[in-house]
């Protein structure tokens, strides 16, 4: 960075002469030549040669025999002139041994990839662990079936049989016709049959060590070199790097896993707050401050300083909305940049300020980078497509078209190009304003180093529309004369393109204003996507000639068209998200209003879930008093109106007189008219009964007990309490605060039905046999009750569904040994189901996949 | 091969209701789970359903020519029609000792006759082979068979007696006395009794031991059935009301007025589905039993009901006098129905019974016992390990076992069986009030009054303090506990350890980002 340029700087100043320091350095030595480490003398000859003695000559160049000289010694022997050869020759290839690791860092190293090593053969069992433990049957034993099933057929041994004369020939015949078709056939063979019989673990561990030292090695290595490296560019790139990357990883958990890219994302906050917090280019450091007293005259310094504040600033600056500003880019940039003419633009606190109030969230931030990568990802992905498609039809059409020199992908291609030309056409100009207008650092460092979300928004949607502009005009393209140069293929081609249509950007320019005009009915896309730009496209796209016009119009109505299509398709299905959201709404409300649904009601709580008063969107709960009679009657209390039959209407069913017959024992003569008989015998019935009100005594009966339950409320106030006062003062306010209110009672089953009396105590012992707890997987009253509604004994169901029902989990083979599940479970396809049940159960699993 | 289709009226009987969703559940894992089971039950059910091709007996039926109507046939008419052995289930006996009660069993086999005047009869009515026939010399109000044909019971003038098949006395409960009626709750191995004093008992004959005993309050009872839907017993008498009991509960489950005038006769169909009631008033009523509503028809008769019975194909038989009626359907739809079945008998008709699956109507009078084909009354496919007809000794004793086995306790007895598999809510809100009072609750007041001492013993100032100590020390005391209850609460409730990978956002390490933090005073 600068800082450390500047450093290096002001060391460089002082110059330094090697030749009269090398001198300096000799002469001091020269002071002192008495050696403080006596050579040992050897008093007695020994074999073994102790290396702590060996003692490092003071002057190196003089005492020391240099590999050189060994070198030309052997060089001037004609003996040994190889030797001298090979010598030197190692003497330049030979590799220093590095210094090994701390031994906590070699052992840091070794443990995590050990770790990963680990990890990933465990995760291999992943699948066949969930498979498993979802299993309806698991038998044991496990049966391993064979994997290869190209196996050669058995060898008989040696000897057992004799070959006839016949047979020897035949296979001297094989032997020279395999010969002839080339021995890699059988070399294959024998090399695959060497590995399953012999060493085939062995190798694979030598593999695997082998691999594991080079992993090692290499990331020690990496390490050693990094730990090296001073440079604070370096290390500024390497974090970049690595932000980069796990905003990578982040976008790719976005699809994926949700809830770890929620985590992933902390994290990556986190670490930008770290950065922001940590003061570090706020220009308060040592060196900061040392800078600032030389910033007077110096101009580079006060550049240095303004580039660190600015840094700062990017870090805390809100970053700009990328969608907002992809459509009236250029506009706004002009704008702007007619603004920051005012500007100082080395003054770096102004702009500082300016930016400040655009300053937002810290989300901005991440949001940015979220922004830039899928949109890279998207757009790589549709140049890609695009690519492929339009060389499909390059050559499909130049198969085509054989003299026809301009197939017409090549000139839709074309107008692709000329779409992106004026694209380019378009930032370039924006940056090169950015550039005239303003010293803006920010700004222009952003469209060097880092892609601006608008310019990316365009590109996108340009690519979008080029391809849509393909598929739609391809047809009409090749029959045109639209005078293209001709291509020859592949990447050239499109670079000399790319060239051309550069140039002819201005005639774009100027094409575009009487395009416009053409148009009859500008189409305003007004639809979610942001697709207005697809209709302003269709003006930029035709380059010079004129006759292509038509062309064009036609692909524009194409287009409109589509674009039609696409509003009322956008609309339609708008339509129905509202209608699936009213039919949503209603459920609700209905839900709401309704007693029976235990499943809707979050107020309802859950009894091993948090008591804690938020619900899962973090909404506040409000919890609605709920009558607990009437939960427990509600079931009772299904009929609706039109079942409950009024009483009153009792009277009213109109009795049907059945044709009996006349018992014995009456005398008929009686009975010789129908209604005459009715009416004598109610008479006698009335008669009969004359004291006795059946129907009275019931009703009373029935308030009766319907008083017994009732709550009601208990009166306190007192005999004589509050009326000395005489007549006219009003009881009210007393009698009100001396009644003891109690809360209504449930309404009762038999509310509505006045010749019914129904006790509510009635299954009192059969509560105390009921569940009275939501068991551990159910959220809701209501499924856990339709989870244990049929029954799977024996007398309710038939025998097939009642063994099927209650098959074992596990099933053991006696008498067998179960070993544990071996490597080859992994490649072994899941058995195939045998009975009902497992047929659809599979068959639901692949539905699941499918949906998924 | 493919399998042919299920009838989706008979895959919907046969699924017991919806589907549980997976929404209700917690884990992936369960969620998988309940699926599946979902499937197991699908099977089931469709197993159910392809078994109701086994059904293949038909009910019999009668067709009347033009001009003629099926009520006009007589059982001679009728037996002189039908094969030989269905020839053999008509028959009459002549019996003298008065008006006769009769009870078939459960697989409607056996035939047990009690006449007023002590006689009893037990037989095989089909082989017409007799286990048994007595006088046990006293009055018989009524007879019940219990689970099996080798035992009944037999309420005599004071107490209920038992009997083997060999007309041996087993048992005399002396408990019961003068009961008038009886029932035998077959899956609760209960016999319910009916007394003229109005008292109501429960007998396990499993165990031997009455279960529940009662006064109605309702006077004489005379008028009694059960409910075989829910095994409630149904009893009516003078008030026109119809009382539903259990064992369980001395007040009656409910109550319908069904008649204004005193009742006569009642009867439950064999599903559960419909009351039956006659009334002085000259009318049957059907009601509708499971929502105690209705009437769903009134019929009118020429005379009073005495008898009804309702069989397991819905025909409804009722007798007024000597007479025996019998309908196709319980609620019928024309305006003026007209009997599917007429037949005078000898004598006045006190007893009137379906014989469940088979076609024949078993009627006793006061002179007798009458066996009246009724063609497509009874069940034509009976379930085997249910009630078998044919039954060995081998199987029956097989059965008996299952049968205790599958017992159903008394306490379950209630108006709705299926509540038993429900939840209860009320006390699931009470329990999750409870939990949730915890965490608010006061210390309560503390009243404390000190000893009184002698004078000059305490001071008040002495006596103020020790209340302030004890006052404190109670605090504590419930403070602790209250704490060690909520403690408990939140325990059970905390969230469970996160994952390895997952970085929570307050961590209990210490972080770099920690200094940002707001920091506490240290007071």
């Amino acid at each position: 960075m600068s800082a450390s340029e500047n450093e290096n700087q002001s060391g460089g100043e002082e110059e330094v002469d090697p030749a009269a320091h090398k001198q300096l350095l000799r002469s001091i030595g020269q002071l002192s030549r008495n050696q403080h480490i006596r050579k040992p003398t050897r008093s007695e000859p020994a074999l073994a040669r102790d290396e702590f003695h060996l003692v490092k000559p003071l002057s190196t160049d003089v005492q020391t025999v240099s590999m050189g000289d060994v070198v030309n010694l052997l060089r001037k022997t004609s003996k040994h002139i190889d030797a001298g050869k090979q010598l030197s020759k190692t003497q330049h290839q030979k590799k220093i041994l590095q210094k090994p690791l701390e031994k906590p860092v070699a052992e840091r190293i070794q443990r995590t990839i050990g770790y990963e090593k680990v990890k990933k053969d465990l995760s291999r069992w992943d699948a066949v662990v969930e498979r498993n433990r979802v299993a309806e049957q698991q038998v044991f034993p496990l049966d391993y079936e064979e994997v290869h099933a190209d196996l050669p057929p058995p060898k008989k041994p040696r000897g057992t049989t004799i070959k006839s004369d016949l047979m020897l020939e035949m296979e001297a015949v094989e032997a020279k016709l395999r010969e002839l078709r080339g021995t890699q056939h059988t070399d294959d063979d024998e090399a695959k049959r060497q590995e399953r019989l012999t060493r085939e673990e062995l190798i694979a561990r030598r593999k695997e060590l082998a691999y594991l030292r080079i992993k090692e090695s290499q990331k020690s290595a990496r390490a050693r070199q990094r730990n090296k490296i001073k440079s604070k560019k370096f290390h500024k790139f390497l974090k970049r790097e690595k932000l980069k990357e796990q905003i990578k990883e982040f976008e790719l958990l976005q699809k994926t896993n949700p809830e770890a890219a929620l985590e992933k994302l902390e994290t990556i906050e986190k670490s930008r707050v770290l950065e922001r917090a940590n003061l570090r280019h706020k220009n308060t450091g040592t060196w900061a401050k040392n800078l600032q007293v030389r910033a007077k005259y110096d101009k580079d310094v006060r550049k240095d300083l303004a580039e660190q504040l600015a840094l700062s600033r990017e870090l805390t600056q809100k970053q700009k909305d990328a969608a907002e500003s992809s459509s009236d880019d250029e506009a706004s940039d002009e704008r702007n940049g007619a603004d920051k003419e005012e500007v100082d633009p080395f003054n770096p606190w102004f702009k500082g300020s300016k930016k400040a109030e655009q300053v937002d969230e810290v989300a901005e931030f991440l949001g940015g980078y979220r922004k830039y990568w899928t949109e890279r990802n998207a757009n790589e992905k549709a140049l890609e497509e695009y690519r492929e498609d339009s060389e499909d039809d390059l050559e499909q059409n130049s198969l085509q078209n054989g003299e026809n020199e301009q197939p017409g992908s090549d000139a839709s291609n074309d107008v692709d190009e000329s779409n992106e030309a004026t694209n380019e056409a378009v930032n370039s100009n924006s940056g090169s304003e950015n550039d005239n207008v303003s010293g803006n650092m920010d700004q222009s460092s952003d469209s060097d180093s880092e892609f601006s979300a608008g310019e990316l928004e365009k590109f996108k949607a340009k690519l979008n529309y080029q391809k849509k502009n393909v598929e739609n005009c391809r047809g009409k393209f090749t029959t045109t004369a639209y005078s293209s140069p001709p291509l020859v293929n592949g990447e050239h081609g499109k670079l000399k393109r790319r060239k051309q249509t550069e140039e002819e950007v201005s005639p774009h320019a100027k094409t575009r204003g009487t395009l416009k005009k053409k148009r009859k009915q500008p189409i305003v896309v007004t639809s979610a996507g942001g697709t207005d730009w697809v209709v302003e496209d269709i003006g930029e796209t035709p380059s010079k000639s004129v006759d292509i016009d038509d062309i064009f119009d036609d692909a524009e109505n194409l287009l409109q068209e589509k674009v039609h299509e696409k509003i009322c398709k956008l609309s339609k299905d708008l339509e129905k998200r509202e209608q699936r959201k009213q039919i949503k709404k209603e459920k609700k409300h209905k839900s709401k209003s309704s007693d029976l649904s235990f499943k809707v009601k979050a107020s309802q709580p859950e009894i091993d879930e948090e008591l804690l008063e938020t619900s899962a969107n973090g909404e506040p709960v409000i919890e609605k008093p709920q009558n607990p009679h009437r939960l427990a009657n509600s079931k009772a209390d299904k009929p609706s109106k039109q079942d409950e039959i009024d009483p009153s209407n009792i009277a009213q069913i109109k009795p049907k007189s059945l044709r009996t017959a006349l018992p014995d024992m009456v005398n008929s003569e009686e009975f010789f008219d129908e209604h005459d008989l009715n009416e004598k015998v109610q008479m006698t019935i009335a008669e009969a009964f004359e004291d006795d009100d059946i129907v009275a005594d019931f009703e009373r009966d029935r308030e009766d007990e319907r008083k017994k339950t009732a709550n009601e409320d208990v009166d306190l106030t007192l005999p004589g309490w509050g009326s000395w006062a005489g007549c006219g003062i009003s009881k009210e306010k007393q009698t009100k605060r001396l009644i003891l209110k109690f809360p209504k009672e449930a309404p009762r089953r038999d509310d509505n039905k006045k010749n019914v009396v129904i006790n509510e105590d009635g299954n009192k012992k059969l509560k105390q046999h009921l569940v009275s707890d939501l068991p551990f997987p159910f959220k809701s009253v209501q499924e856990y009750e339709a989870s244990i509604r049929a029954p799977i004994g024996r007398s309710f169901v038939p025998e097939t569904a009642f063994r099927m029902l209650t098959r074992p989990a596990t099933v053991t083979k006696l008498g067998t040994v179960i070993e544990p599940m071996n490597d080859e479970f992994l490649v072994k396809a899941p058995k195939a189901p045998r009975n009902a049940v497992d047929k659809r159960i599979a068959i639901m699993e692949k539905n699941k996949k499918k949906s998924k | 091969m493919r399998k042919p289709e299920i009838d989706k009226k008979l895959l919907k009987k046969h699924l017991r209701g919806e589907h549980a969703d997976e929404k209700g559940v917690k884990t992936k894992f369960f969620k998988e789970k309940l699926k599946r089971k979902e499937v197991y039950l699908e099977y089931a059910a469709e197993q159910a359903a392809r078994a109701e091709i086994l059904k293949n007996e038909e009910e019999g039926f009668i067709e009347a020519d033009q001009d003629e109507s099926t009520a006009d046939y007589t059982q001679k008419e009728i037996v002189q029609n039908v094969d030989i052995t269905a020839a053999t289930k008509h028959f009459n006996l002549s019996l003298d000792f008065g008006p006769y009660r009769l009870r078939y069993t459960k697989n409607g086999r056996h035939l047990l006759l009690g006449g007023r005047r002590g006689h009893i009869a037990a037989f095989d009515w089909v082989t017409k082979r007799i286990h048994c026939e007595m006088n046990v010399m006293e009055e018989v109000a009524d007879v019940s068979w219990l689970h099996l044909e080798t035992m009944f019971a037999c309420a005599q003038k004071n107490w209920v007696y038992f009997y083997d098949n060999q007309g041996t006395e087993i048992h005399c409960i002396k408990r019961m006395s003068r009961v008038n009626r009886m029932e035998f709750l077959p899956y609760h191995f209960l016999l319910a009794t009916a007394s003229s004093e109005g008292f109501l008992s429960w007998l396990d004959v499993s165990i031997g031991e009455i279960v529940a005993q009662y006064n109605s309050k309702a006077g004489d009872i005379r008028i009694m059935c059960q409910n075989p839907y829910n095994a409630v017993l149904c009893t009516g008498g003078s008030k026109g009301v119809v009382s539903m009991w259990s064992p369980t509960v001395r007040e009656p489950l409910a109550k319908v007025l069904v008649h204004s005038t005193p009742m006569t006769a009642i009867a439950v169909d064999p599903k559960g589905m419909h009351l039956a009631t006659g009334g002085l008033d000259r009318s049957l009523k059907v009601w509708d039993i499971r929502k105690l509503s209705g009437p769903l028809a009134v019929y009118k008769c020429g005379m009073a009901v005495n008898e009804i019975d309702i069989s397991q194909k819905g025909v409804l038989a009722f007798s007024t006098g000597n007479i025996c009626e019998m309908y196709k359907q319980t609620v019928m739809e024309s305006e003026n129905p007209s009997p599917y079945l007429r037949e005078r008998v000898n004598d006045y008709v006190y007893g009137l019974r379906f014989c469940p699956y088979e076609d024949v109507l078993g009627v006793s009078t006061g002179k007798g016992f009458t066996s009246l084909l009724v063609p497509g009354s009874g069940e034509p496919n009976f379930d085997g390990l249910e009630a078998n007809p044919f039954q060995t000794k081998k199987q029956r004793r097989e059965h008996e076992v299952h049968a205790l086995l599958e017992k159903i306790p008394m306490d379950l007895i209630s108006l709705e069986p299926n509540e038993i598999r429900g939840v209860d809510v009320e006390t699931l809100q009470d329990k999750v009030n409870a939990k949730k009072s915890i965490l608010f609750v006061k210390p309560p007041r503390i009243d404390f009054k000190s000893r009184r001492k002698m004078k000059g013993k305490g001071g008040s100032a002495n006596a103020a303090k020790n209340k302030q100590i004890v006052k404190d020390a109670k605090r504590k005391e419930f403070i602790k506990d209250a704490k060690k209850a909520r403690d408990k609460v939140f325990e059970q409730h905390k969230e469970k350890s996160t994952t390895e990978d997952f970085i929570p956002l307050e961590s209990s390490n210490a972080t770099v980002l920690d200094r940002f933090k707001v920091k506490k005073k240290n007071k």
